[in-house]
């Protein structure tokens, strides 16, 4: 039986919210609550509060590697790196077509 | 580390010192060189045999802040603990929120460490390992000679007893202890004469500092454009590169720098001096011992109006009662009190009986500096 989110066509909040985190995990390494995701899209001042999932999660957030950077405190390149230009976008992620 | 035995007790040091940060480690090291015992009293707890505990905290604290590798007892599940349960306490910039505040309010006793009573907050903190100088950023600047001369050149403030020439060979000393990365070209400005070329070669400029440069100086610049600064005619405005004290090239057995953008709060890499570095070669000189968690309270004035002892008291736990480690007293030829402006400060003047010592000017504990701006 297929799941009810796809047989409705049209997933609830909860879902939404839900999907909201994984992104957000795969791409910072940390754990945002999708019900403080959902109470700070109601109320822009409510605390929005996260955790770091794992050491492996924050040193490999997807989001520095895209920007061809790196987080904090962990560096995988070398000396001098800074004061040269980075990669291309296209030889780092493929051509956009 | 070595530390003190127990059967030392009544031993009478060449030298003890109190704090191992930046002048303790190097003092301590130049002493052991030397052949001299001495005996460093440190606060905080033992330097890990490596910084993987260290980064390990960093990597998984949500908010990076100077204290996150060194520091777990300060924060428990719910927050900050009160300074008061911990045996050695330590300011924390998360305690500079503003007045009221449900969390790091600097006015709230129950949160912040340093009771202050002024307008605004000390917003500079220190640890109590190896100084807390483990979160410096490295900069190593000179001063230039006009520094010392306020008065004279500019009628502000005083003169100093000293000028640039007594301390030009130091200032050498020192940034091939620490190990400075610079240009000393660069760097002979404003009327600074450089006699050791520094050990390592500059950090090369980043691209924001290249733009800034060709932004500032592809022209010459304009009095309508410079003239606000009251300098006279300037045509260029030199970018240069900061003194660091981070390795450029591998520099007494510690790699060079790979960009972790992190000096602050903790060098993965060790690529950036810190005390311990000196702390370990001290050691390693075999005269050198330490005493961990070890507070020095009281300095003892003898009759002959010189120090004879300094007291301490010891903890075995950072939060709790302070257990059965006992408290006692070491006695030396000559003491070093280098344990950070305010902590220094705060034992002379608790000393004998709180009337305090070496305070015939009365300056102790006045005119505390600040970093102008936080940089985090």
């Amino acid at each position: 039986m297929r799941p009810r989110v796809f047989e409705t066509g049209a997933a609830g909040d909860d879902t939404l919210y839900l999907g909201r985190s994984i992104v957000l995990m795969w791409y910072l390494g940390a754990w945002y609550d999708p019900r403080a995701l959902q109470a700070i899209n109601r109320n822009p001042d409510s605390d929005l509060t996260f955790s770091v999932i794992s050491l492996k999660a924050y040193t490999q957030g997807w989001a520095l590697s895209v920007a061809q950077a790196h987080p904090m405190g962990f560096s995988q390149f070398q000396f001098g790196y800074w004061s040269r230009l980075p990669k291309d976008r296209d030889d780092f992620i493929g051509k956009l077509t | 580390m070595a530390g003190a035995a127990s059967n030392e007790a009544d031993k009478v040091w060449d030298v003890v010192i109190v704090g191992s940060g930046f002048a303790g480690a190097l003092i301590a090291h130049e002493l052991g060189k030397a052949k001299k015992e001495v005996l460093i009293l440190e606060a905080g707890a033992p330097i890990p045999t490596n910084i993987n505990d260290y980064m390990t905290r960093f990597y998984a604290a949500a908010a990076k802040v100077p204290e996150s590798p060194y520091t777990p007892e300060i924060f428990d599940n719910n927050g900050l603990v009160d300074p008061a349960t911990i045996n050695a306490g330590r300011p924390t910039v998360l305690t500079l929120g503003p007045t009221g505040a449900k969390f790091g309010d600097w006015t709230n006793a129950k949160q912040a460490y340093l009771v202050q009573t002024g307008p605004t907050p000390f917003t500079s903190t220190y640890d109590r390992i190896a100084g807390g100088t483990g979160h410096w950023l490295g900069t190593s600047l000179r001063f230039v000679p006009n520094d010392f001369k306020m008065k004279s050149a500019y009628g502000q403030f005083t003169d100093w007893p000293i000028g640039y020439d007594d301390l030009e060979h130091w200032y050498g000393e020192a940034e091939a202890e620490l190990g400075v990365s610079a240009d000393k070209a660069d760097q002979e400005y404003l009327g600074i004469k450089i006699s050791r070329n520094y050990p390592m070669q500059r950090i090369p400029p980043s691209l924001v500092d290249q733009y800034v440069d060709r932004s500032l100086n592809a022209k010459p610049l304009t009095e309508a454009e410079t003239g606000f600064l009251g300098a006279g005619k300037l045509e260029t405005i030199p970018v240069r590169s900061l003194p660091a004290a981070r390795n450029s090239e591998p520099y007494r057995n510690r790699r060079a720098c790979a960009g972790n953008t992190n000096c602050i709060p903790i060098c993965p890499i060790q690529a950036k001096y810190d005390p311990t570095v000196s702390l370990n070669d001290a050691m390693a000189t075999g005269f050198v011992k330490m005493m961990h968690r070890t507070v020095a309270s009281d300095i003892v004035v003898g009759e002959n109006g010189r120090v004879s002892q300094i007291k301490y008291i010891r903890y075995q736990h950072d939060r709790g009662p302070r257990s059965d480690a006992k408290p006692g007293a070491v006695k030396a030829k000559v003491f070093v009190i280098a344990a950070n402006a305010i902590e220094t400060a705060r034992l002379l003047l608790m000393s004998r009986d709180k009337t305090g010592i070496a305070n015939s000017s009365g300056m102790v504990g006045q005119h505390l500096m600040d970093h102008p701006s936080y940089v985090s």
